[in-house]
């Protein structure tokens, strides 16, 4: 177990690709960090980085407390689970995950008991001895996760392991990967793209984008406090609504010319912010006088959705979490309040979150 | 009967081209040969040859000739499949990695696959000549060395025809193999890698077992290839010389046939070829277990 530092990490691909700038990140000792953000914001890269499957052109690596910038991966002790599994196809599950151990050419013994123990962890036994064509997908990804288990090592490193599974198996994975951290607390990094998968496993989160790190936090943190507009709108399904050129002043706001009162609002100086609401935070109110014109009404047995369009002149869009017995439907126009306590405010140019 | 030819009729109808192609060019000549390995047909009996049951075959089996030749044979084909594969699996891993003019190089390692064997052979005959070949030119005044006979020594005369055929053979391994390498998934290198494989371990772990499945096939063709190969014997070593020290079996029937005209000593010879390359071939198709379903796992 050890943390894992990046210092003023450079990447620049070929073709002066720039991918990553001056990237600084703390895993910490033990720690489960999740890193996420849309496709193509530097994700694999990072941990491919910090595997050592790419080199940076600018900065240092450590592994605990050895700089391992110019170390090549066998050398850096670490284990990773890749999406498509990457499974050896000419050898059966157990000698794809005693394949580590062979290459370390320890005791015959110890390697039959390291495998037998990893496999009974995930409940693998009755596998071993096929080949990975015979195997489903949550299988492979369990002998993928064994063959990193039984290496011991000091860190774990995920690339989108369960995107390739589905609904069903992927939140069971979800629950055995996390529970797997909590029984061997390695130092893990886990990289996916989706934020339910953020949330529900990391213990921080770390949100990139075009990659820049925008918030590093718990996910909760992440999710109530979101540094900038870019992370209000990516964590949370479905997003958040905002809302452009939202006058704020003395005693409360002006959203689509209905004024809103707002405790606290004379800590924000006066002016034009872009306004969130979680759709959570938005219900029918008949009394309200901000009123939506219904587009769709989306039910998901346990809730519904009910999408809009906020009757003023500049149409909004708007979505709500209500209840499953919601009363409304298509055409409808209906009134709507939010708690100004959950109303997020952020700077119409930079983005960043205006504290209050 | 009527009703089973009308139903089947165009099937049958579209398959008769073919059929006949191998009637003609395979099936005929191979009951031909068959047969003729049963007469003392030769040049004394060209006309009239005679019914002899087994006799041809008795004789080839009493001749120690027949040991000694199918002894080169062997040799020969295991030398030139070896450094077909060693070398052509050696080539294809050095242009799969990321080489500056890759291409160039391709191009010129498939050359010595693309020229006739008959001219190849000549060139090579050339160039092992013991006065003016290049061959011993360089070795006597590059490097100091004792000019090789390379065309009047059994030995070596067996060596320059080795030689020539391992440069022939080697780009259909390589090209085969290319193809294998590229249809490895980069990820299986970058998971050993990280499970602890060097470049070596790699090669060996991942690599080789992951070219089997395509190798063995092409094994076994070059295999027959090879245990078959009349012209770089024949035309290199000018039909086995010195003193028919230079045979493998098909070059040694070539000559009884062609040379001295025992047409049914020859037909009965080839049987014997054809019966040992058969047996062979299912012997290693069964080994390497390429008959079974499941190679390509
Ligand atoms: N070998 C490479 N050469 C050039 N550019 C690359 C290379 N690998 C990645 N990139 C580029 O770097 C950027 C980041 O890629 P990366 O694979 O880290 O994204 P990601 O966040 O993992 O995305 P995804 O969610 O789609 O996997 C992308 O724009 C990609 O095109
Ligand atoms: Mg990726």
């Amino acid at each position: 177990m050890a943390e894992v530092r990046l210092e003023k990490v450079e990447k620049i691909y070929a073709q002066d690709k720039r991918v990553l700038h001056n990237l600084d990140l703390q895993v910490r000792d033990g720690e489960f960090l999740v890193l996420v953000g849309p496709s193509g914001c530097g994700k694999s890269t990072i941990l491919r980085i910090i595997a050592g499957l790419e080199d940076v052109t600018d900065g240092r690596l450590l592994i605990g407390d050895r700089d391992v910038t110019s170390v090549p991966p066998r050398e850096r002790d670490i284990a990773m689970v890749f999406q498509n599994y990457a499974l050896y196809p000419h050898l059966t599950a157990f000698e794809n995950m005693a394949f580590g151990l062979r290459i370390r050419k320890r005791p015959k013994p110890e390697i039959e008991s390291k495998v037998r123990e990893a496999a009974s962890l995930l409940s693998i036994e009755p596998l071993l001895e096929k080949y990975p064509k015979a195997l489903s997908g949550g299988e492979r990804q369990r002998v993928a996760l064994g063959r990193a288990i039984v290496r011991d090592p000091q860190v774990f490193l995920f690339d989108e392991p369960l995107s390739n599974l589905d609904a069903k198996l992927r939140s069971e994975m979800r629950a055995e990967i996390t529970g797997l951290h909590r029984r061997l607390g390695v130092t893990t990094v886990y990289v996916t793209h989706d934020q339910v998968e953020a949330m529900t496993m990391g213990q921080r989160i770390v949100v990139l984008n075009g990659g820049v790190i925008q918030q590093i936090g718990p996910p909760l943190e992440v999710y109530n406090r979101p540094a900038n507009r870019f992370v209000a709108g990516f964590i949370g399904n479905p997003g958040m609504n905002f809302f452009e050129q939202v006058r704020v002043g003395e005693r409360g706001m002006d959203l689509g010319g209905v004024p809103v009162e707002l405790p606290g609002s004379s800590s924000i100086p006066a002016g034009e912010f872009t306004l969130g609401l979680r759709p959570e935070s938005l219900s029918l109110d008949p009394e309200s006088p901000l009123r939506m014109r219904v587009d769709l009404v989306e039910p998901t047995g346990g809730e519904a959705f009910v999408y809009g369009q906020l009757e003023s002149e500049n149409g909004h869009r708007v979505i709500m979490k209500a209840p499953s017995d919601v009363q409304a439907a298509v055409g409808d126009v209906v009134g709507f309040r939010f708690d100004p306590g959950k109303a997020h405010f952020f700077d119409a140019v930079s983005g960043d979150r205006i504290e209050r | 009967m009527t009703t089973w030819i009308s139903r089947y009729r165009v099937p049958y109808a579209l398959l008769l081209p073919t059929g006949l192609v191998i009637g003609l060019v395979i099936l005929y000549p191979f009951f031909y040969n068959l047969w003729l390995s049963m007469t003392n047909m030769s040049l004394y009996h060209i006309n009239d040859p005679a019914f002899v049951g087994l006799r041809n075959y008795g004789e080839i089996f009493k001749e120690s000739e027949l040991y000694s030749v199918l002894g080169k044979t062997i040799i020969w084909t295991v030398v030139n499949v070896f450094f077909h594969v060693a070398l052509g699996i050696a080539l294809a891993v050095l242009l799969n990695e990321g080489i500056r003019g890759k291409g160039i190089f391709r191009a010129l390692l498939i050359l010595p696959w693309a020229m006739p064997q008959y001219i190849v052979a000549l060139t090579w005959r050339g160039m092992f000549s013991y006065e003016y070949g290049s061959i011993n030119l360089m070795l006597t005044r590059w490097f100091g060395l004792e000019a090789v006979p390379w065309l009047s020594d059994a030995f070596w005369a067996f060596a320059a025809a080795t030689i020539t055929n391992i440069w022939l053979g080697f780009p259909f391994m390589m090209v085969i193999a290319l193809g294998g390498l590229q249809s490895i998934p980069k990820e299986l290198y970058e998971a050993a890698e990280i499970d602890g494989a060097g470049a070596w371990q790699r090669f060996w772990r991942i690599t080789l077992p992951m070219l089997k499945p395509i190798m063995v096939p092409a094994v076994s063709l070059g295999a027959i290839w090879t245990f078959n190969n009349l012209n770089v014997i024949w035309l290199v070593t000018r039909g086995g010389q010195p003193a028919d020290s230079s045979h493998i079996l098909v070059t040694y029937v070539y000559k009884a046939a062609f040379t001295y005209y025992r047409y049914g000593y020859a037909a009965a010879f080839s049987v014997v070829i054809f019966l040992i390359l058969f047996g062979f071939i299912i012997w290693y198709l069964n080994r390497t277990g390429a008959l079974q379903d499941g190679v390509a796992r």
